[in-house]
């Protein structure tokens, strides 16, 4: 997502005005939940981690600079830290959630591509969390590797080389459940 | 495999906030940073550190002041007096003025006896009391003494009547002076403690 207004929002907000940082929120607060939520399959520990996402963000604001990176980027680190804090305090999330996704094909035709879908979901799930945040940021979310790799806190080179072993491991996965 | 994961994506992007969130997330956000702004103030580090420092010191200082104020009309015996004691030393290493410390003690003793001229009357008729008690057990005592000694000189004079050698008849008045001197002495001090008495009665 690239909003033109939002480094003039963004200094407004470090000005202390809270409207400004309230247009953020809204603009911000769909893939910060779906990041979030793609992580930890619990809604209501979503909501919690996306509101303290914007609440660290609003603290951290005074420190934040344009040059270090994206507020975007800077956003979706918190939220990545947030996730591992939590994970750490509770391990027992269960992987099998990940078919809870939401769908809308319901229709007996589209039986044979959802569970492809089922399968690749499957096989991301079977990724460590690095690994999973790695793609979900990449792929889904379309950040760039240099922007990832600020995320995570890596080199963009090492962040290059891990998303080519993460897709050869998927592939893998799926050869063994044939569905190349 | 980027094909297949797009399709993923596809779905990734289906997942949405719960309306709750999206209509009233701002709202409670923007009443808890309002709330942090406000506890921001006393929460502060360094503020916060010596807040809790200078209540420390104040309530030392309290208490301080306090025991030293109500210790000051302590006397010797109270529970206060080391205290009193403590305070006076520290009040004095400062180098405070002697002649002050006299005059507050004068204070002291003014405010805390109220009525000295009557508690020094009746102590003083209680020792009068006591003192001719004692001088009369005195007297009495010289009155007894006096006749144990007189006693021999009686036996003597009733002996007298018969033939006694001269030796005995001198032995004898010596006794008798003896005996004489000793009875004036008691004598005297019997006069003595009458006198005494005397002076003794208010």
């Amino acid at each position: 997502m690239r909003t033109p207004g939002l480094n003039k929002l963004v200094s407004r907000a470090q000005k202390g005005e809270k409207d400004a940082f309230g247009k953020i929120y809204k603009l911000h607060l769909k893939e910060i939940f779906r990041f979030i939520y793609f992580s930890l399959r619990n809604y209501e520990l979503s909501q919690d981690l996306t509101q303290n996402t914007f609440f660290k963000a609003w603290r951290a604001l005074p420190n934040f600079s344009l040059s270090r990176g994206s507020f975007r980027t800077f956003l979706f680190a918190i939220a990545r830290n947030l996730i591992i804090d939590e994970i750490r305090r509770k391990r027992e999330i269960s992987l099998e959630a990940v078919a809870e996704m939401p769908s809308n094909e319901d229709s007996q035709e589209e039986t044979e591509k959802n569970e492809l879908k089922r399968v690749v979901q499957n096989a991301l799930s079977s990724l460590s969390k690095n690994e999973q945040h790695l793609i979900v940021l990449h792929f889904f979310e379309e950040f760039k590797f240099r922007e990832v790799a600020k995320i995570l806190g890596k080199r963009e080179g090492a962040v290059r080389v891990a998303t080519h072993r993460i897709l050869k491991k998927m592939k893998r996965y799926l050869e063994e459940k044939n569905y190349e | 495999m980027n094909k297949k994961l797009a399709k993923i994506r596809h779905n990734y992007l289906k997942i949405e906030p719960p309306e709750d969130l999206k209509n009233y997330g701002w709202q409670a956000l923007k009443e808890q940073i309002e709330e942090q702004e406000k506890r921001k103030f006393l929460f502060l580090p360094i503020f916060s550190r010596s807040l809790i420092f200078l209540s420390i010191a104040f309530f030392v200082l309290i208490v301080t002041v306090g025991f030293a104020y109500a210790s000051w009309k302590a006397a010797p015996g109270d529970t206060l007096y080391p205290i009193k004691q403590l305070s006076e030393r520290v009040i004095s290493s400062l180098g405070k003025n002697n002649k002050i410390d006299i005059k507050n003690k004068h204070d002291v003793l003014k405010t805390s006896s109220p009525k000295p001229k009557n508690s020094v009357k009746a102590a003083s008729e209680k020792e009068v009391k006591k003192t001719n008690q004692t001088g009369k057990t005195k007297d009495a005592k010289l009155e007894e003494r006096i006749k144990i000694i007189k006693l021999p000189d009686d036996i003597l004079k009733k002996k007298d009547s018969g033939n006694q050698s001269p030796e005995i008849i001198q032995a004898v008045s010596n006794i008798k002076k003896d005996i004489n001197q000793e009875v004036k002495g008691l004598e005297n001090k019997k006069q003595d403690i009458k006198t005494e008495n005397k002076l003794n009665l208010p």
